[in-house]
């Protein structure tokens, strides 16, 4: 019992430091989500729900993890890391997914057409004037 | 109704018929992952944020252009710099996307069918926290088979768009922000 007591500090003192060392990993940045999803959906159901009622739709899900399935329309390497856009009826309605360089392997993007989920933040919705072009932007995302 | 009037009727319905027909058949350009990048730069702090998910599309024929960004998906090297830009100067709820809509100037320079990076200039208005103006800027169009790459690089002034800055973080925001637009934009038949 004296011995443990002893060691106690130090074990306190350890683990103190394990913790604190985790969560300074890059306490400045914002890359990756860690919260639970506060949704599931289909890339398609998703992007009805947008383009017919976008205030109602971002009440539900802006700013919010949300989980997303669907077939990759393309994947492309960007600056800060990669994006990959999950297609809803098809290539003009999507979803953009962006990943930051830690969270995806850049060797192994995955194929047009594969089917994916997604997890990311969503940041909003557009719809492009030219060519109706539909698009929910989501970041800091994640294959969970 | 004379024969006449029939004839000119049939005229001008040809004609509509005839403008419907170009822009349906009008090659379109776009690209959903745009690069916009803005910089802000005073003796105190060098601020840059990107957003890599910028929707951009051109027509080939008429030289019409677009381009949208949600403003939520400008990433900051720090999530405090983020949240502020969010909350205290775009007020990003509120006006949650950016958007252009113009011309291309001079399309009718750019040969499409020749690899070759042609200048370019655009006019068009240019909205940003709910403000609406109209801004001429001039760039480069890359054309490389099936992609065109559009560059530009303008100024934006704060007051223009009725951005305020707090005074506690004054000095350290710049009262006019360079924007760089980088836009590799695939045909679209």
């Amino acid at each position: 019992m004296k011995k443990i007591l002893q060691i106690l500090p130090l074990i306190i003192v350890t683990s103190s430091l394990i913790v604190a060392g985790c969560n300074s990993v890059n306490p400045d940045t914002e890359t990756i989500v860690t919260e639970e999803s506060s949704s599931s959906a289909q890339a398609a159901d998703l992007l009805n729900e947008y383009s017919s009622n976008n205030s109602e739709a971002d009440q539900k899900y802006l700013d919010k993890v949300v989980t997303i399935s669907g077939k990759v329309a393309n994947a492309v390497e960007t600056e800060s890391g990669y994006n990959i856009e999950i297609e809803g009826k098809d290539e003009l309605e999507t979803i953009s997914c962006a990943f930051d360089k830690s969270t995806l392997d850049g060797a192994n993007l995955p194929e047009e057409g594969s089917s994916i989920t997604v997890k990311g933040k969503i940041t909003g919705y557009t719809e492009e004037e030219l060519m109706g072009l539909k698009t929910i932007n989501m970041v800091q995302c994640l294959i969970p | 109704m004379n024969y006449s009037k029939i004839l000119f009727l049939a005229c001008i319905a040809s004609l509509c018929f005839g403008f419907t027909q170009s822009n349906k058949s009008d090659i379109k350009w776009f690209t959903k992952t745009g690069k916009i990048t803005f910089f802000s730069s005073t003796p105190v702090e060098d601020i840059k944020a990107v957003n890599n998910q910028v929707v951009v599309a051109f027509t080939q024929e008429s030289g019409s252009i677009a381009a949208k960004a949600t403003i939520k998906s400008f990433i900051f090297k720090k999530k405090l710099m983020q949240e502020h830009f969010n909350e205290n100067y775009m007020e990003s709820d509120k006006y949650p996307n950016a958007s252009y809509l113009g011309k291309i100037d001079n399309i009718k320079a750019v040969d499409f069918s020749k690899d070759s990076t042609y200048k370019v200039t655009t006019s068009g208005a240019l909205t940003i926290h709910g403000v609406t103006k109209n801004i001429t800027t001039s760039g480069t169009l890359k054309v490389e088979g099936n992609r065109a790459t559009i560059n530009a690089e303008f100024d934006v002034l704060l007051k223009d768009y009725n951005i305020k800055k707090p005074s506690v973080v004054a000095m350290k925001i710049a009262d006019k922000i360079k924007v760089t637009l980088n836009a590799s934009c695939d045909k679209k038949i």
